[in-house]
């Protein structure tokens, strides 16, 4: 009883506690996912900065650019010559022609290189993209608008930028409209741009981390922090610079135990840990607290029925010596007194009665303890289903209930004649409490060489359709109003059962067209003490 | 005969002879001041600027960053000496110099941002401290150093990155192309970047090409012993420079065409070639070499060349300087007057520099693995330089014919790595009278 209900408490306990631990499991995940989400967009964030710093850089840079572009006709190799961001500087007429650097003799070579390696874009077959507007969110659905020259271009713009790939990578031009309705421009002097770039970028910082400036194979230009990745891990974030360098991007790379750290100080693990075992620790003291509670109440119905037990133990012999004597009075004051007679077969059957409660209680308790002792001896079953209704006979007869009795198992069984009798004694007592006056009571016994059959059956109220199993529980009773004026402890039927179980027989409801009917059958040789 | 003149003067446009003294010289002369009438001419024109003694005049506060490699290769006595070579250089600079240690590996630190050199001490304990690691992120390197020098630029001190590698750059752009590129922007700005290889490592053509194109030195360390002298030389230099911004144009007169320049990097317009010089030297001398094809003339016709203007950012007086240089030739039927009249040091210089090219040319033979024509060209060199050593009575070209005889000599297996580190830094100093 006790380890049951221990598994009983400690299911109450895992079960709850498995299905929150399963949602925390869950949710942990989910808050990881999230946490996780968050953390790039603070690393994204983070680059956006730095993004937002190179942009400033690349701003300067434009006002840097610009002075060069103001520079006067016949002091324009001075002003390049002077502006360490610019490697050429050209002019195109309104017409489209180059005026600047000249197509003829006095250009250096550096300025026919220049040329050269701009070809496509004076050819105009190379595709070329306005600027967009600082403002403008362009960045993600690309540079704005195309046009196959820089003139075209300058009717809708002051100023921007072209890029084009040559031998190194990215080339950038940047340029204005001139007063003439021409363009000036120069080439950035890409690698210098990029040292400026390099420059105003942090040094030092992330212990764990690395953040990557990468051109646009990749490659690393600039990097700092501590952490070195391994040589194809993908960045945990990453972020295109903004036009005109969109070429290149900023990579930031994380150690995993960085990660893990950084994530697991977001999705805030420990208050999960807490809330759980602070749900389960409230579990286990309720289950204890219950366990504790019932293991009490047990303990107390046990000394409850183990009192009972012990007074009905005490009532045992004084009841007995009750009904010895008044049987013996009445044997001598027969017929003499027949007002006596019959008031000491009124003590006589009440006194009977109270042995049989007493010995249910006692049988029970026993069968509780599992301590009934069988006693199986050769017994005529008639003669036992005879002394019965004998012993019944004035009780029966007060209720106008006359018996009959259909003998058939004349023949000895191996049974506990007592256990036998309180079988019957139990279901006559039944009719007897619940049958209304003038009722019939017919059993009928019937012998086979396996098993003896006894059936007691009445045409009373019978028993609901809902209680035909239940009235084999303890403690059960169809009706519990004290009102029917029908006294009774609702152990008989189970402790009849139990008993005839005993025997390897067994003591059924069977059903009939109307009242009660019950069977007991009974093994001609009985089971040895299997308990 | 005798009515050859030669009109090679030096004026001082500066009107005082005071001044004079811290002045800059600029000097204008052919190899061959008489020409053979009636026939086209290949002479060449030697410019020439030369630092004037400082006196007791205080030297030019500098602004100076020191990029140091600490790659995991610099581990050992490489690393030490650097220190100690850095450390060298704390010990020489003065209150009002500005110094910036940076030091590169897979990234860079700013180890000492450009400051004053006030605390010494924490300037010093910061360079010991240095450790070796990682790679070699040589472009990222430069980049802050010359952004450190950035910081404080001013035309009134001297700005200069020394850098200091031991290996190849393995982040960032590392071609000598790209570098020479940045060497160049640098040179805008008056920042000149020395270059220091160490040991047998590192890329000597992105070396010598980013000194090349910012008018900064370039020398090799065999090792960690040489890394200190270096430093002293280096810093030698430094200490010394008397003008900056030095701007040279050249005007040829009609007739004269120029062909290349030999020796350094300059821009060709036509008849206008314009040069310039970040820094200059005290007592030191650092010149051009065009080559010039000169139209036939009559006999005894004397014509003018070229005139030169030189402006300068004189270091002393604090003030732009100008100066004025002109040179012409005659013409004689003599091919012994021609001879006769040689200007020997401008021949000498010519000489060396076309060998120097030759030089360069047997070194991207052997890069091509050519090694037997490479050898063959510099044999052919060393025979050429041994000519005209004679015939110019010059040691100098002589010892170069001898070098070139080594080079020809080391031109496979282990010596090859290492001799070529050594040629590219003679081109270097060669072409830009290096003082070390």
């Amino acid at each position: 009883m006790r380890a049951r209900l221990f598994i009983v408490f400690s299911l109450l306990v895992l079960l709850p506690l498995g299905a929150v631990a399963a949602l925390v499991v869950q949710m942990q995940g989910d808050e990881r996912a999230m946490a996780t989400v968050e953390l790039s967009r603070v690393f994204e964030g983070r680059l956006a900065d730095l993004d937002g710093s190179i942009a400033r850089t690349t701003e300067a840079i434009e006002r840097e650019l610009t002075k060069t572009l103001e520079a006067a006709t016949d002091a324009r190799r001075a002003a390049v010559r002077k502006a360490p961001l610019v490697r050429q500087m050209f002019v195109l007429a309104p017409d489209g022609r180059m005026t600047f650097p000249p197509r003829d003799d006095t250009a250096s070579e550096e300025e026919r290189d220049f040329v050269e390696r701009t070809r496509p874009i004076w050819e105009q077959r190379a595709i070329l993209y306005d600027r967009p507007a600082p403002d403008d969110d362009q960045r993600a659905t690309g540079r704005g608008t195309r046009g196959d020259s820089l003139l075209t271009l300058a009717e809708h713009n002051e100023r921007g930028w072209v890029t084009w790939y040559w031998r190194e990578g990215l080339h950038l031009l940047y340029w204005r409209r001139a007063d003439d309705g021409g363009v000036v421009g120069v080439e950035v002097e890409r690698i210098a741009l990029l040292a400026r770039i390099v420059g105003q970028l942090p040094d030092v910082e992330l212990d764990r981390g690395r953040i990557v400036l990468e051109d646009s194979r990749q490659d690393p230009v600039y990097q700092w922090g501590a952490y070195e990745p391994a040589p194809d891990e993908a960045p945990f974030a990453a972020r295109t610079l903004a036009y005109p360098l969109d070429a290149w991007r900023l990579a930031f790379y994380l150690s995993s135990d960085r990660h893990e750290e950084l994530v697991g100080a977001r999705a805030g693990s420990s208050s999960f840990a807490l809330g759980f075992g602070g749900l389960a620790v409230a579990l286990v003291l309720m289950a204890i607290y219950f366990y504790r509670e019932s293991a009490r109440e047990l303990r107390e119905a046990a000394a409850r029925v183990g009192f009972v037990t012990q007074v009905s133990h005490e009532l045992k012999t004084p009841l007995a010596n009750i009904r010895l004597y008044a049987e013996l009075l009445q044997s001598r004051l027969e017929e003499d007194d027949p007002e006596s007679t019959e008031r000491l077969g009124v003590i006589v059957a009440e006194s009977h009665r109270l042995t049989r409660l007493i010995n249910n209680i006692l049988t029970y308790a026993r069968q509780r303890r599992r301590a009934h002792a069988m006693d199986p001896r050769p017994v005529v079953v008639d003669d036992v289903v005879r002394s019965v209704l004998e012993q019944f006979q004035p009780a029966l007869a007060h209720k106008a209930i006359e018996p009959s009795f259909a003998a058939g198992a004349p023949d000895p069984i191996e049974a506990d004649a007592d256990a036998v009798g309180q079988i019957l004694a139990n279901l006559v007592s039944n009719v007897e409490k619940y049958a209304p006056s003038g009722a019939t009571l017919d059993i009928t016994s019937v012998q086979s060489d396996d098993e003896v059959i006894v059936a007691v059956a009445d045409d009373g109220p019978g028993i609901p359709a809902g209680a035909r199993e239940r009235i084999f529980q303890p403690f059960f009773r169809v009706s519990s109003r004290l009102s029917d004026g029908v006294t009774g402890t609702g152990i008989g039927l189970s402790i009849a059962r139990e008993l005839a179980r005993q025997h390897g027989g067994d003591l059924e409801l069977v059903p009939s067209e109307r009242g009660a009917r019950f069977a007991l059958r009974l093994p001609t040789h009985a089971k040895k003490e299997q308990r | 005969m005798k009515a050859i003149v030669t009109i090679t003067a030096a004026l001082a446009l500066s009107a005082s002879t005071a001044e004079a003294k811290t002045a800059v010289e600029l000097s204008a002369a052919l190899g061959k001041p008489v020409l053979l009438a009636n026939t086209k001419n290949t002479n060449y024109l030697k410019i020439g600027v030369t630092g004037f003694e400082r006196g007791d005049a205080q030297r030019t506060p500098v602004n100076l960053s020191i990029v140091l490699d600490r790659s995991s290769s610099m581990t050992g006595e490489k690393i030490e000496k650097a220190k100690e070579a850095a450390l060298l250089v704390l010990d020489r600079l003065g209150r009002d110099d500005i110094l910036s240690i940076v030091t590169y590996d897979s990234t860079v630190n700013v180890l000492v941002p450009a400051t004053k050199v006030r605390d010494r001490d924490q300037i010093a304990r910061v360079i010991r401290q240095i450790q070796p690691r990682g790679s070699t992120a040589l472009f990222a390197g430069v980049s802050r150093g010359i952004e450190e020098v950035r910081k404080f630029l001013d035309d009134n001190r001297v700005n200069r990155v020394i850098l200091l590698s031991d290996g190849q750059a393995n982040v960032g752009p590392s071609s000598p192309n790209a570098l020479g590129r940045l060497g160049a922007s640098a040179q805008k700005e008056g920042i000149a970047v020395t270059t220091i290889g160490l040991g047998l490592g590192y890329n000597e053509d992105l070396m010598a090409q980013l000194a090349r194109k910012s008018d900064g030195n370039h020398a090799f360390a065999e090792n960690g012993e040489k890394l200190v002298q270096i430093f002293g030389y280096e810093l030698g230099d430094v200490l010394s420079v008397v003008a900056q911004e030095l701007a040279i144009v050249v005007k040829l007169e009609e007739g004269v065409r120029p062909v290349r320049i030999l020796n350094r990097d300059g821009e060709i317009h036509g008849q206008e070639v314009v040069l310039s010089l970040n820094q200059l030297y005290a007592k030191q001398e650092k010149y051009f070499l065009l080559e010039v094809e000169v139209a036939p003339h009559a006999v005894s016709e004397q014509v003018a060349v070229a005139d030169v203007r030189l402006s300068y950012a004189n270091m002393v007086t604090g003030e732009t300087d100008r100066r004025v240089a002109r040179t012409g030739v005659s013409f004689s039927a003599s091919a012994k007057a021609v001879s006769l009249a040689e200007n020997r040091d401008v021949m000498i210089a010519a000489i060396e520099s076309i060998a120097v090219a030759q030089n360069r040319t047997a070194v991207a033979l052997r890069d091509q693995g050519k090694v037997k024509e490479a050898e063959k060209l510099l044999m052919k060199n060393a025979g050429w330089l041994d000519e005209n050593a004679g015939r110019y009575s010059s040691p100098r070209l002589k010892s170069y014919g001898a070098s070139n005889v080594q080079d020809a000599k080391s031109l496979d297996g282990e010596r090859w790595n290492k001799r070529r580190k050594a040629m590219r830094k003679s081109q270097h100093e060669l072409d830009f009278q290096q003082s070390y």
